[in-house]
């Protein structure tokens, strides 16, 4: 339709599509290669559908719950496309690259929430007072054919690569560490397959590339998982199709969908071997921090003053903490404390281990700038011997260092 | 409230006392707003939906096939509640770009070069299937302007309440969110225009089903606004002979 | 006689008109409407259209702008009309070569938003456009009166559109019925027969009683779904001077004032229609939502 696009060419791929061999060999149902790297950041993942590629960053934030979802968090998935070379050649068939952005983004959005791939209520910290709020950032770096696939493959990701810190409420204070102990609890992993129907050929492709996409006069994504659980489905442009031809797509769906959860969980299962992706600024990142430790303390201020009792039952009824041996050692530490100072030293004593930590983030910071490996093994070995250091003293109620203890028991 | 209830002679019911495959009144009309070329209103139970075409000229020498601009809208007293941010709202931007699409290849708009054809849609209420009743409404409202189309364009609702297939769901049974499918169906060539689901999770065996039952009850709706239109032609039919 | 929808298989074998297309050798609908074959064309004709003019059809505009040699004219069809600078009378009738002080005095002639009435010249083929002239003393600018808007499909073509009423009195009032649905109400001027008026008069209180009677009968006659020429209009004004309603009430009681000219359109329309489709009335009775 809109397509600018030799009549030569259109005519030379209607013809590889219809004898199911494709001007880069691949069949009529193949998917390019896909790769997948998970990086250190908070959700950090680069999916690469053949020249396709696909940058996304999660981050979190302190907020309230809506007053009347008291233990809901929130979700959004933004999505930049603004990649200033294709803006101005991609005009698919279907629709412009800005306007692709509304279809996608709304897509992921209404599929995550309502296939619960993850809940809301595992973004709870204090029911009615305190949430996280997850912004899973993408950015299409490279364009070329089947944007919503690569979208929504790398939303799912980065959703399983998105860690969040813990949040510990002691007296006077919330502190954040942001020692990341918890993956954010994926229950499934809806796969999205991107049929494109083009006039004149029954069967639908999969996994457009660029120049086929602007052939495609329809589209028809199907979202599923593993299990054979349809999450969701959608369709831009005037199909035209019969109802066998849509199950035989969803029939179709079930078997990428296999592949794919295969290689994402093999990439998933080697994500620590892999380099460090590093592209967001740290100053930004600290920011961040920064907001997010003033939103803890003015929550904290806010109903230090009424409940005494929701601090201490919110501590016994966290999830975290599961093990009974590190309940008992942090009863320990607790008593211990209670018996020989004030509550003023602890005070002081948590303050100064505080701005150490905080201290010791910032040096972690300094090292990831620099960008020098070995450096940063360097100050990574001595971050970590510097907390030792803390947790042996034992006055450190977090519960990084109680699993620590746990851990050195077992192997001691 | 109980979704489904079984009778003394075995019948399952909905919520308000309709069989499982059961659509609600449908009310057509067409020629609604004098000052447009071509409008329709389309009422399935409570839903209601208007939709108004304005066929305008450009002044630009344009390509050689027309234009075709689509404004949906869901008016903020639809609901139940009162909805005050209307402008940000992008659901509305997402379905008026899935009407512009569908329409865009339905349309001959080859044959109106150097045109543009407007078409303002409104839900004026919503209870429940109001995506499918506006494809309807744009359907009539375009055969009322006079505009030439390939094809009969019908949209229908069909959802799931546990594991039964309903058809033509109602604001409550929409709300649970089990399952929620538009499908668009052509007429003339039997074959399916357009697919949206919105589920939390269904067994491909579900959705087979899902899919059977909403194409029956597209020729019903098909049928319920073939006399519509019918009806609107035999009431007006001296005004062929006028010339 | 056959009523369709878009996607109505039609007949086989002969030239798909209007409101039809081909696929595969077979023809099929693609408006709504009734099917009438014309020798070997087959056509369907939907009950709304936009205007679509002929050569020779009066026409009358609003002038939207003024452009290198000629104007665009609003003429409520699906592109605007063409008025070229070569194509109008010239103050005095004169014949001449348009010169370049012509180009640049354009809007002395027609500025925008002027009301002119016209003839369809001609029609593009290859793209539709529409040409205009007004060429004869009886088209031109138009003043001393008021414009309103009718649906077109109740306007037939007649041998004159200029159509004048209430002669019995001293002061005629007189209506120009454009094609298009446009039609002017003015006040001629006695002595010339032109139509072509150069001064803007002063309108006593009485004319415009009588110019808003010859309104409101139009509009009448489109709300009661009646075509619109010199035998409908004249029926209306007489049964509203039989029933004595004044000006203010007459689209109160538009059933009684539309009844007598219904009886003769319905006479003509008998002769022309098929005899199974006699029996069917039309009914205005039932509105349900309208909006105007």
């Amino acid at each position: 339709m809109f397509s600018s696009f030799s009549i030569n060419e259109r005519d030379f791929l209607q013809e590889a599509i219809k004898s199911n061999f494709r001007v880069d060999a691949r069949g009529v149902q193949d998917y390019r290669s896909i790769e997948v790297k998970f990086g250190q950041e908070n959700g950090q993942v680069l999916l690469k559908i053949g020249k396709t590629q696909i940058l996304t960053q999660s981050s979190l934030k302190l907020v309230t719950p809506q007053p009347g979802k008291p233990n809901e968090g929130f979700f959004r998935f933004n999505t930049e496309f603004s990649s200033l070379q294709q803006a101005a050649e991609y005009t698919s068939s279907i629709n412009t690259l800005s306007e692709m952005r509304v279809d996608i983004t709304r897509f992921i959005d209404k599929v995550l929430k309502s296939s619960r791939a993850t809940d809301r209520e595992s973004l709870c910290i204090v029911q009615g007072r305190l949430v996280w709020s997850l912004s899973v950032d993408l950015y299409l770096i490279n364009e070329d054919g089947n944007i919503m696939d690569a979208c929504f493959i790398a939303s799912v990701l980065s959703l399983m690569n998105t860690r969040l810190p813990e949040v510990t409420i002691t007296r006077d204070r919330i502190k954040i560490n942001e020692e990341k102990v918890k993956y954010l609890n994926v229950h499934h992993i809806p796969i999205c397959t991107t049929f494109f129907f083009i006039d004149g050929i029954e069967n639908p492709i999969i996994d457009a590339n660029a120049k086929e996409e602007k052939l495609a006069k329809s589209r028809l994504s199907i979202c599923m998982n593993i299990f054979e659980d349809l999450c969701g489905m959608s369709s831009l442009g005037c199909l035209e199709a019969d109802p066998q031809t849509i199950i035989k797509c969803s029939k179709v769906a079930l078997i990428k969908t296999k592949e794919i959860t295969k290689i994402i969980r093999e990439a998933f299962a080697n994500r620590n071997n892999q380099e460090i992706l590093d592209f967001l600024n740290s100053k930004n990142k600290r920011s961040l921090q920064q907001e997010n430790e003033r939103t803890a303390q003015q929550f904290l201020q806010n109903f230090l003053g009424n409940d005494d009792k929701n601090t201490n039952q919110t501590n016994d009824d966290d999830d975290i903490v599961e093990d009974q041996e590190v309940v008992e050692i942090l009863r320990q530490n607790y008593n211990k404390k209670a018996k020989s100072t004030n509550q003023q030293s602890i005070d002081k004593s948590v303050q100064k281990k505080e701005v150490r930590i905080s201290q010791i983030g910032n040096d972690v910071q300094d090292a990831l700038n620099s960008g020098n490996q070995s450096k940063r093994k360097d100050k990574m070995k001595e971050k970590q011997e510097k907390i030792q250091e803390i947790d042996s003293q034992g006055d450190n109620l977090s519960l990084s260092s109680a699993l620590k203890k746990k851990n050195k028991n077992k192997n001691a | 409230m109980l979704e489904l209830r079984h009778d003394n002679d075995q019948s399952t019911l909905r919520m308000n006392g309709r069989k499982l495959l059961e659509l609600r009144d449908i009310k057509c009309q067409l020629d609604v707003m004098k000052n447009t070329s071509g409008s329709a209103l389309f009422e399935i139970g409570n839903t209601k939906v208007v939709a108004f075409l304005q066929a305008q000229t450009l002044g630009v020498n344009q390509l050689n096939r027309g234009i075709l601009n689509v404004n949906f809208f869901v008016t903020n007293f639809s609901a139940i509640e009162h909805r005050a941010d209307i402008k940000k709202d992008i659901k509305m931007k997402e379905f008026t770009r899935m009407i512009k699409s569908v329409f865009e290849q339905v349309i001959l708009l080859d044959l109106y070069p150097r045109s543009q054809l407007d078409l303002q849609v409104f839900v004026l209420e919503a209870d429940g299937g109001y995506r499918s009743a506006a494809f309807n409404a744009v359907s009539l409202a375009l055969m009322d302007g006079g505009i030439a189309m390939k094809d009969f364009v019908v949209a229908t609702t069909a959802g799931l309440l546990g594991n039964v297939g309903v058809i033509d769901l109602i604001y409550q049974e929409e709300k649970k969110q089990n399952c929620e499918f538009v499908l668009v169906h052509l007429q003339k060539a039997q074959k399916i225009a357009y697919v949206n689901l919105n589920c939390n999770k269904i067994r491909l065996s579900d959705f087979e089903k899902l899919m059977s039952i909403s194409v029956d009850s597209c020729d019903k709706i098909a049928n319920e606004m073939k006399t519509a239109i019918r009806a609107k032609l035999v009431k007006n039919i001296n005004s062929f002979y006028f010339k | 006689m056959r009523i369709v929808v878009p996607g109505d298989y039609v007949d086989e074998g002969f030239i798909a008109g209007h409101g039809t297309y081909e696929q595969e050798g077979k023809i099929y609908a693609s408006l709504a409407g009734i099917v009438h074959r014309i020798d070997k064309v087959i056509c369907v004709k939907p009950l709304k259209t936009s205007f679509k003019p002929d050569i020779g059809d009066v026409i009358i505009g609003r002038i939207v702008a003024v452009e290198n040699k000629r104007w665009t004219v609003d003429i409520n069809s699906y592109q605007h009309g063409v008025l070229n600078l070569t194509n109008i009378n010239l103050p005095g009738g004169l014949q001449r070569r348009r010169s370049e002080e012509d180009k640049m005095q354009m809007r002395n002639y027609f500025k925008e938003n002027d009301i002119i009435s016209g003839e369809v010249q001609s029609i593009n083929t290859h793209d539709g456009k529409i040409n205009m002239q007004t060429r004869n003393l009886k088209y031109g600018k138009l003043i001393n009166g008021f414009l309103i808007k009718v649906d077109h499909n109740y306007i037939r073509r007649m041998k004159s559109h200029i159509l004048e009423f209430f002669q019995e009195d001293w002061q005629p009032i007189a209506c120009i019925i454009g094609t298009n649905g446009y039609i002017w109400i003015y006040t001629p001027d006695k002595l010339t027969q032109n139509t072509q008026q150069s001064e803007v008069k002063v309108i006593s209180k009485e004319t415009r009683v009588k110019m808003a009677v010859l309104r409101n009968s139009i509009i009448i006659l489109e709300k009661v779904q009646l075509p619109i020429f010199k035998d409908t209009i004249q029926k209306v004004l007489d049964s509203q001077r039989q029933n004595a309603i004044e000006a203010k009430d007459m689209l109160k009681s538009y059933e009684i004032l539309g009844k007598e000219a219904k009886y003769l359109i319905e006479s003509e329309i008998n002769l022309k229609k098929p005899v199974n489709l006699q029996l069917i009335q039309t009914d205005i009775n039932n509105q349900d939502f309208i909006m105007n």
